[in-house]
């Protein structure tokens, strides 16, 4: 039996086709279309390359931003839950995951037995992101891929204020001016990013392990700034963007998932 | 819902105007609900309670600074505003560090509609009343003292509205201010049933009509209100039954109701000022009726006073009576920014939920903006979530 799981990010789409044992395939699509289009078309094309027919997959559930936008789906999971189930699977230790997308940044805490038991995310504040570290590319003018890269070459860190992604441009802009080297910035942009995880980490309470997953754990130098500033290891899955699409596939294995439809009392 | 009580929700300001041109009585506002409002209803005023807009400031912002209450901070900029004019008197309690300073600010930059009566250089008819209410609320001194504090503020009343206020006018208001209490508390026993008689927004709006209603005619409307509910059944959607614990809880942050009821959730007890703080205790009709006044109003377990550094056990007792047997799978914590008081606290009552009732606690930072409410949604979904497992 095949379960399927959609989450509709800030910036990409991800599906996952799931079949209770293991991952049969994955997809993901950076779009700047809407919701609902983008996640037809990734759900279609992920079909097509794995040759399953639609009728064979028992249950869609989609997670993430823009879920609630999603019409072909039996219900919608939250991106907390959706990311600790699919962390947890992955890892069967995690106690800690973190989850950093383009927009959002959250921390969910596990019990022993893999409950999600807390969480706390990003309030209105870019500066602990992946876009915080894409418009720190932008400014340094290097492909977001290398920006991981370039933080780890760096022979120190230059100050970047970690309070307002806003204010940290005029920081980066400022650093280049004064000569900085971008390896420095970088790592300085980085050194942010983690400090606002960190900060979201200490709402809820460290526990080892810590699973890192969202489409910034691709960034290795993120990943490696964050271990320093923790003093852990900290663990990415394989393929951590999909991860919460894979939490959202898990959740389409129970029955009676909720509907799209909030409901409203009159 | 009942029509006067919903038209006290959509436009308050209108509602008071319309009684008080219908009644030809006075209006007082107030801050906080340990104001010992019950001296200002025995002189045959209404007190009303002082909420802000959650709208964009226009003057505020001039004369307290953006990272202080955003609460307080509308107040004061609706009063500036104008939006009420229709008030006769302003009482300000010494309650949290922002909300003394509108003693001030009300008196210097909000438009006093009567003129200062003063002698030798003391406004004998004030238009802002201030009580000094004390920093601890317990210990063999405080009653007494607080009792001096009252006494002054009644004399002061009995000035400005020239007259008298006897201990019979007090016991009066305490009968009446008992009976609106008694009907609060039965709406939230009705709250206890699963499914609840009465949704979270509902009793809520119920009771902000408390504090901006006469109690009598609130007591009454509520009665039948209950009365109707009891002989009536309909259903309440199903929802994981939570409390809710925050500050300055007004129109603004109540949308928080809408947005926890529609991902499933049931507010069925709080621990708000607009809410089970301003009724849960009834005053003692054995006592003296300023004494009582003064012990009721010494008895609401604000987060602004403590009893003991650090633990605030009269903050914890008050959460415990309003959680007992309300069959409770989580709470929230819907603190606004610059709350000291609130904040302080949460981290002690944080564990203490989570370790003494074993259930879990969500955070939520108010911005007392309708969009930071809304904002709250994909939290308070995932808590929910969580909680069905």
């Amino acid at each position: 039996m095949l379960f399927a799981g959609i989450d509709v990010g800030a910036q990409s789409v991800k599906a996952v086709i799931f079949d209770g044992q293991k991952v049969i395939g994955r997809k993901c699509l950076v779009t700047e279309e809407e919701a609902e289009t983008a996640a037809q078309r990734i759900y279609k094309d992920l079909l097509a390359d794995l040759g399953i027919r639609p009728e064979d997959v028992e249950r869609i559930v989609a997670t993430g931003w823009g879920a609630g936008e999603i019409s072909f789906v039996a219900g919608k999971s939250s991106e907390q839950v959706c990311a600790a189930k699919g962390a947890r699977w992955l890892v069967p230790t995690a106690r800690t995951v973190v989850d950093m997308g383009a927009e959002g940044c959250r921390v969910m805490k596990l019990g022993p037995e893999g409950a999600l038991e807390d969480f706390t995310i990003n309030a209105k504040c870019a500066s602990g992101t992946g876009s915080f570290i894409e418009l720190g590319a932008v400014y340094l003018k290097v492909p977001l891929e290398q920006m991981g890269a370039l933080s780890l070459a760096a022979d120190g860190v230059a100050e970047v204020s970690s309070t307002c992604a806003v204010f940290a441009e005029s920081v980066i802009i400022s650093n280049i001016h004064a000569g900085e080297s971008r390896e420095r910035i970088a790592a300085g942009i980085h050194r942010a990013a983690a400090a606002r995880v960190l900060e979201l980490i200490g709402r809820v309470g460290l526990v080892e392990d810590i699973v890192m997953v969202g489409g910034a754990a691709l960034n290795p130098g993120l990943v490696k700034t964050l271990e320093e500033m923790t003093g852990k290891i900290i663990i990415v899955p394989e393929h951590p963007h999909s991860v919460m699409a894979l939490g959202a596939a898990i959740q389409a294995q129970k029955k009676g998932v909720k509907g799209l439809k909030s409901r409203v009392l009159k | 819902m009942n029509e006067t009580f919903l038209r006290y929700w959509e436009n308050r300001h209108e509602a008071v105007r319309e009684w008080k041109q219908k009644t030809g009585k006075k209006v007082y506002g107030y801050f906080c609900c340990l104001t010992p409002e019950e001296i200002l209803f025995a002189a045959d005023v209404l007190p009303v309670r002082i909420t802000g807009t959650g709208e964009p400031l226009q003057q505020a912002d001039l004369h307290v600074p953006p990272n202080s209450c955003p609460f307080a901070r509308s107040c004061l900029d609706a009063g500036m505003s104008g939006l009420y004019d229709y008030l006769d008197g302003v009482v300000v309690p010494n309650s949290c560090d922002i909300i003394y300073h509108m003693e001030y600010f009300w008196k210097t930059l909000v438009p006093r509609p009567t003129k200062p009566a003063v002698i030798a250089g003391v406004d004998i008819k004030p238009y802002v009343h201030y009580i000094n209410y004390p920093e601890k609320t317990v210990g063999r001194e405080v009653v007494p003292y607080y009792l001096e504090v009252l006494k002054g503020f009644k004399q002061g009343l009995e000035r400005t509205l020239g007259r008298i206020i006897t201990d019979e006018d007090l016991a009066r208001s305490i009968s009446v201010y008992n009976e609106d209490k008694a009907q609060l508390r039965r709406m939230y026993e009705m709250r206890k049933a699963d499914p609840p008689a009465v949704s979270g927004y509902e009793a809520w709006q119920m009771t902000y009509a408390s504090v901006l209603m006469p109690k009598d005619e609130h007591a009454a409307l509520l009665k039948k209100t209950l009365d109707d509910l009891e002989s009536n059944s309909r259903t309440i959607p199903e929802g994981i039954r939570l409390y809710l614990s925050g500050s300055a809880m007004d129109a603004v942050n109540a949308h928080i109701y809408k947005v926890i009821e529609e991902s499933g959730g049931m507010v069925v007890s709080d621990d708000l000022c607009v809410g089970t703080r301003s009724f849960w205790y009834p005053l003692n009709q054995e006592l003296p009726p300023l004494e009582a006044i003064a012990r009721r109003s010494l008895g609401t377990a604000c987060p602004r006073s403590t009893v003991t550094n650090p633990i605030p056990e009269n903050r914890w007792a008050h959460i415990l009576n309003t959680t007992q047997d309300f069959n409770l799978k989580g709470a929230i914590f819907f603190v606004l920014k610059c709350c000291d008081a609130r904040l302080a606290e949460y981290p002690h009552l944080r564990d203490k939920f989570r370790e003494e009732m074993k259930i879990p606690v969500l955070y939520l930072e108010g911005d007392y903006t309708f969009s930071g409410v809304e904002q709250m949604r994909g939290s308070v979904e995932a808590f929910i979530e969580m909680i069905e497992g």
